[in-house]
């Protein structure tokens, strides 16, 4: 890889004072030097504008987090904090996330934060002498139930930050001293937004075939669903026909060891890591998070994206980009025609779509486990609006995929709520189990281990290629003459557990799966690119499929495939000068060839041998593929 | 339970079997999957099942063994009434287990052939997936009761007309019971299909358990490891359960682990002790099975060894000997890094160590950028 050397805000740059503002201190928390205990969440900044620190510690307060900032005077200021109280869609009670402000260790006017509102906003701490220049500022965290902070702001005018989101954003800006002129971030061939399984592999195939690739990922680590952030395990079999080399790149990033929710290194992050770095052609941002787009025409020339903690901006121009973000953000960005939720059934005329189209989609998983502790350890009561009792509650010790939230809403716009009912359920049942339950003895020495607070997304936003693969393309077999990246799952939806839905209506935290189960189908490339923006790819869950055409490609070893397709089809692209639909057009039998050599390097043998998923098997005819006629 | 041993070597179908009317002879001739098992040569002994719930079907279980003894199967002749709504019929078969109680096949009268409700006699294909169902441990059938069985004469509803949420699965067992059952069991055969398979996992074979299990000892056990593969598999499985077999037999099941059949491999490597392995002796012993293992094998013996909280730095050292000349591929690299991490909370010159030092330097020095880098950073991790 080429080391990234951009120009770095440094966390001193931050934290020193506003030029144009010398009676004002403008402190992001995720910039903080120390984190602490506490976690970046980026999850949310398209929707409330920034990452934030949270207290995620299982009920037990995390370490403080703490940062050294240089006023540019002394005397005093009034001070505000941007948090809210995650549980307010709950209940009306005081939230548990509760917080305080700390000025040179001291908590200030031993105000308690992370209580009240139900939206993100600023609250005043109070005010405080501030008599020396350089100050350590930190948050103190005192439940371990995930209270949040956005931002600090130390005022002598007195004056409220805006809470309305563009206001918010030109303040944020202005305060930070980003420059106007973004920098960019070198010259690349192609661009590749999202670094779980497809994009990671979208990035080693392009990479392989000689493009200069971006690699940009919001979070520390690549693997998406199947790092150790999130813990969902690869899905769906690999190497097989019409192009048996594709799934050698999966094959090489992938994870030894199956299981959703296992210990964290289970997911072999680092293995993904470095076989990225091992590509010179390969620059990675991690922690870049892509949050606007610039275009002539129909033609994507930039994307702006944002450091998570440091708040640094970065341009990324190039001929072609690849949406590998799961909620096709830089297509929907872009303007890309998009679907989401679930086609009526005369819309396809598929077998499984509803009479009526909605906008249900499959929910998100926060997995968690427990384990058993040599003595007896306490959990704090847990009771933020959703009640557990004898009949209703999860006697369980561990909760992985069919822990699934938020079918009825909006996986991007309601996603930090969808995200937290995860949380609030799993707190609330151990909470249950631990202090009242008739069973309680059994857990005495249970203590929880791990609840991920980066959710398991399943489905969003769905980008509109020049072909939508349906439900009977699948069932009964077209094979295209762009055949390419084949799917094995079942058509596998979820809907709310019916037992769930008696004891929690309108409220289901748990899912069940129904599978129509398939013969290993070759997706068609047109699924692949954007039907009307020119140079966009896409690869993973955000393709060009139907609502339940997705319930089979959606996992990972076959997400992985589409992102060797989609980094052969953008050499293929690169070197033909053309966009993705030219490939299709004029250029088939390349890409062809290419799917049929491979991208593997590194001749791992193939032992993935976990949740491959049952199929009807090959279909029992020979696999043709319609002939392929440029003209 | 009592037995009579006959101690010469006969053909079986030979034999009278006292306890009921019927001389298996040459009508007995229909058998799947396809063994002949009533004509097999072997040392008949029986065994008598007492308060048998089964009041029809002979009392006893027939065992056929080798010359070392070892069970060549276990058998019983059975009289089963398969009832729909209250007309029966009566079945006449044996149904036989190998020598460590697995279902093996069934054998009937070629003139008294299986019937559907419809009155056909079963085709070729039906016994086979007969056959196929009757292997099935895990078959759908198990959790079912008599009652929930489908009359397969009315009128079947679309699997399309079921509303989604009926449909659902939950840890691989439907709730739809009627479609599910009805691609499962043989068509206008339902009935036969639940009460064979509830024979084959029944009384009879928790006897069967029972005889087995009383026979458990050193020389058996040796007996078994040289057997079949079924009967490797059962000793190891005994071994597991009783670790004190282990250190006995070490010898005879650690190259099963090197084994090209994925069953007993992995079976084999369940046995193992971190008793056994805490010894660095064999921990060199164990790594070198990798040389002749199989892919999956050779990761499995690593995760077994991250397990361990003393490895030895000659292991350390032959692991990456291992990696370094192609034995592991790539994959494996970063899972040898995970044995090395956890050995230097305990023992932090470990890394001091020069033939483990000078083969990581040499690895971060390696062409493939993977190796080098990995190498580089787990170097950098650990200062």
């Amino acid at each position: 890889m080429r080391k990234f050397i951009a120009i770095v805000l440094t966390a001193l740059i931050i934290h020193s004072v506003n030029a144009k503002s010398l009676t004002s201190l403008f402190i992001e928390a995720e910039s903080f030097q120390n984190k602490g205990g506490w976690v970046v969440d980026q999850q949310f900044m398209d929707l409330m504008g920034s990452s934030y620190l949270m207290a995620h510690g299982l009920g037990t307060p995390v370490s403080d987090a703490t940062t050294t900032v240089n006023f540019a005077k002394t005397g005093e200021y009034t001070v505000f904090v941007r948090t809210y109280n995650w549980t307010s869609p709950w209940t009306t009670k005081e939230g548990p996330g509760r917080f305080q402000l700390t000025v040179n260790g001291r908590a200030l006017n031993n105000k308690i934060l992370g209580t009240k509102s139900n939206t993100w906003e600023w609250q005043e701490v109070g005010k405080v002498k501030i008599n020396s220049k350089t100050v350590t500022i930190g948050l103190r965290d005192l439940t371990g139930f995930n209270g949040r902070c956005d931002a600090i702001y130390f005022t002598m005018d007195n004056v409220l930050p805006p809470n309305e989101p563009e206001a918010l954003t030109a303040f944020r800006k202005e305060k930070l001293g980003l420059p106007e002129v973004v920098p960019n971030a070198g010259k690349f061939d192609f661009v590749v937004v999202g670094g779980g399984v497809a994009g990671t592999a979208a990035a080693l195939t392009a990479a392989r075939q000689g493009l200069k690739v971006a690699l940009i990922q919001d979070r520390p680590v690549l693997g998406g669903n199947n790092s150790s952030e999130v813990r969902v395990h690869l899905g769906g079999r690999i190497n097989l026909d019409p192009y048996p080399k594709l799934g050698d790149v999966v094959n090489e990033i992938a994870p030894l060891r199956g299981g959703n929710a296992q210990p964290g290194d289970y997911y072999e992050d680092e293995k993904k890591l470095e076989m990225v770095n091992a590509e010179n052609n390969i620059s990675l941002f991690l922690n870049f998070r892509a949050f606007k787009v610039e275009k002539e025409g129909t033609t994507i020339r930039t994307v702006f994206a944002k450091h998570i903690e440091t708040a640094e901006e970065l341009s990324f121009s190039a001929p072609l980009f690849a949406d590998c973000t799961g909620d096709g953000t830089i297509g929907y960005l872009a303007g890309a025609d998009f679907a989401m939720g679930r086609e009526s059934k005369a819309e396809f005329n598929e077998a499984t779509a509803p009479e009526e189209a909605d906008k249900m989609t499959m929910g998100s998983s926060v997995q968690w486990y427990s384990k058993e502790g040599d003595k007896s350890s306490d959990f704090p009561e847990f009771n933020y609006g959703i009640d557990f009792n004898e009949t209703n509650a999860q006697k369980v010790t561990m909760g992985e995929w069919t822990w699934e939230t938020g079918m009825n809403f909006d996986q991007i716009s309601d996603f930090e709520r969808v995200r937290d009912y995860g949380m609030l359920v799993v707190y609330s049942n151990w909470s249950y189990l631990k202090n009242k339950s008739s069973f309680k003895e059994e857990y005495k020495n249970k203590y929880l281990d791990w609840v991920a607070y980066i959710a398991g997304k399943r489905e969003s936003r769905r980008l509109i290629g020049d072909m939508v693969l349906t439900e009977q393309d699948i069932t009964d077999f077209v094979i295209y003459p762009d055949a390419s990246a084949p799917t094995s799952w079942t058509i596998d939806l979820h809907y709310p557990d019916p037992k769930n839905t008696k004891h929690f209506p309108g409220a289901e935290f748990k899912s069940i799966a129904v599978h129509k189960t398939i013969h290993p189908y070759p997706i068609p490339y047109r699924c692949f690119y954007s039907r009307n923006v020119d140079n966009l790819f896409m690869a993973g869950r955000n393709i060009s499929v139907t609502h339940v055409a997705l319930g089979t490609v959606r996992v990972m070893r076959t997400t992985g495939m589409m992102g060797e397709v989609v980094g052969m089809a953008a050499s293929v692209a690169a070197k033909n000068k053309t966009n993705p639909r030219g490939v299709y057009q004029k250029h088939l039998d390349k890409l062809q060839r290419l799917m049929t050599v491979g991208a593997g390097k590194y001749n791992i043998e193939n032992i993935q041998n976990y949740n491959l998923g049952g199929t009807l098997g090959p279909k029992k005819i020979n696999l043709q593929i319609p002939p392929y006629d440029k003209d | 339970m009592t037995k009579t041993k006959l101690a010469i070597l006969i053909f079986f179908s030979s034999l009278f079997l006292g306890g009921y009317n019927y001389s298996p002879g040459d009508s007995f001739k229909t058998a799947f999957p396809s063994e002949d098992f009533l004509n097999m040569k072997g040392i008949a002994v029986s065994h008598v099942i007492k308060n048998s719930s089964d009041s029809l079907s002979d009392n006893k279980i027939v065992e056929l063994q080798d010359e070392n003894g070892l069970t060549i199967w276990f058998g019983r002749y059975f009289y089963k009434d398969i009832c729909i709504t209250g007309i029966c019929r009566m079945v006449k078969l044996w149904i036989f287990w190998d020598g460590v109680g697995n279902y093996l096949g069934i054998q009937l009268d070629e003139k008294e052939p299986l019937t559907k409700s419809d009155h056909t006699p079963f085709e070729p294909q039906d016994y086979i997936r007969l056959d196929e169902i009757l292997g099935d441990t895990v078959s759908i059938l198990k959790e079912l009761q008599y009652e929930d069985l489908v009359i397969e004469d009315g009128p079947q509803p679309n699997i399309d007309d079921i509303p989604e949420k009926d449909l659902f699965e939950v840890d691989g067992y439907s709730s739809a019971t009627l479609p599910s059952l009805k691609e499962y069991v043989i068509k206008d055969a339902v009935f036969t299909c639940y009460t064979l398979w509830h024979t084959v996992y029944g009384e009879t074979k928790v006897n069967i358990d029972d005889i087995l299990k009383g026979r458990i000892d050193s020389n058996y056990l040796n007996k078994l490891l040289n057997g079949s593969e079924n009967q490797k598999l059962f000793a190891l499985e005994i071994i597991r359960q009783n670790s004190s077999f282990f250190f006995e037999f070490n010898s005879q099941l650690l190259p099963l682990i090197a084994s090209q059949n994925k069953n007993i491999s992995e079976k084999a490597l369940s046995v193992v002790t971190p008793q056994y392995l805490s010894n660095s002796e064999n921990q060199l012993r164990f790594i070198e099975l990798m040389d002749h293992s199989l892919p999956e094998t050779k990761y499995e013996i690593i995760y077994k060894l991250q397990l361990i909280d003393n490895i030895s730095t000659d292991a350390i050292i032959l692991l990456i000997d291992k990696y370094a000349t192609g034995k592991i591929s790539a994959g494996g690299l970063n899972q040898i890094f995970k044995i090395i991490s956890k050995q230097i909370v305990t023992n932090k010159n470990i890394l001091n160590n020069n033939e483990i030092e000078s083969r990581l330097v040499q690895l971060s020095k390696h062409s493939d950028p993977y190796t080098a880098n990995l190498t580089k950073n787990f170097l950098k991790s650990t200062r």
